[in-house]
């Protein structure tokens, strides 16, 4: 086992525990805000501590997506595939979280779960729909050069979206609130809600990376398995 | 329903679906590594059949 390999139970326990010190508190410490701060659902706000962190880590995944179909198809780098084949994996499972946790909100918040006409929420689910079809292509599929080579171009092409997605709330804000860092003299945000947002997303990052060596490796066996049993057959 | 309850709720399933997808891959990881190991044995027992024929050949 390789010193990456071992160091990922760390990195799963440590993510683990600061996630757990995040869901305390968002659900314990945080006050409830109520129309003073903008908001209508003084309660359901406390779901933004975990939707956010998923957001800006799913954005990791979609980058290791990206730079890994780049490593293949420039460099025919095995671990460049392996790399974005973790990307598309991990991308769709912190998709997954943003997808469940926002319309909760949006419900309580917005009275609806959804709105088509919002730009961000929209090319958010588009990538979340590459990051699937590359994930189950990739499961389903011959492990040929051609395959990888399509897969690899969806993952470089769809890389598009992630600054689309990113800039939508400043250049077409209709629901999803605009930028709260970084996003002009308007935007802000009361720092007790950054302090747990910058905690949850410092411990879904740890865990990422800890998934991300795990499935590396998972990636890495699968393939191992697979030239023994080939050689075997001949 | 209680809001802070179902809060609870949400939490704990996106929670679950992290931990449960880290777990998932540990599994299969630990079946993985018993097949690669039953393919070592059989080709390390296939290259002691051929070594074995290729004596009694001589």
């Amino acid at each position: 086992m390789s010193a990456p390999d071992r160091l990922a139970p760390w990195f799963l326990g440590i993510g683990s525990l600061g996630l757990l010190v995040t869901v305390y508190m968002a659900l314990v410490q945080a006050p409830p805000m109520g129309e003073d701060a903008g908001f209508t659902a003084p309660e359901a706000y406390r779901i933004l501590f975990i939707h956010v962190p998923f957001a800006w880590v799913s954005f990791t995944g979609f980058a290791l997506l990206f730079g890994g179909s780049l490593a293949w198809y420039l460099r025919r780098s095995e671990a460049g595939w392996r790399l974005g084949v973790t990307g598309a994996r991990l991308g769709l499972l912190y998709s997954l979280g943003v997808l469940i946790s926002g319309p909760i909100w949006g419900a309580a918040e917005w009275g609806t779960p959804w709105d088509f006409a919002d730009v961000r929420l929209n090319t958010f689910a588009v990538l979340a729909g590459i990051a699937l079809f590359i994930a189950l292509s990739e499961r389903n599929s011959e492990d040929t050069t051609e395959i990888r080579d399509s897969l690899s171009a969806v993952g470089i092409f769809g890389f598009g979206l992630v600054p689309l997605t990113y800039m939508a709330t400043r250049w077409w804000q209709e629901r999803h609130p605009g930028p709260v860092i970084g996003g002009g003299e308007d935007s802000g945000v009361d720092p007790f809600i950054l302090q747990i947002w910058l905690i949850g997303a410092a411990s879904m990052q740890i865990l990422f990376i800890g998934q991300t060596l795990m499935t590396m490796r998972l990636l890495r066996m699968e393939n191992e398995v697979e030239k023994m049993l080939t050689s075997l057959e001949a | 329903m209680d809001d802070m309850l179902a809060l609870s709720l949400a939490y704990g399933l996106l929670i679950a679906l992290l931990l449960g997808h880290s777990i998932l891959t540990a599994l299969r990881m630990k079946d993985l590594d018993e097949r690669l190991k039953a393919a070592i044995e059989s080709m390390e027992s296939a290259s002691k059949v051929r070594e074995g024929s290729s004596f009694s050949e001589e």
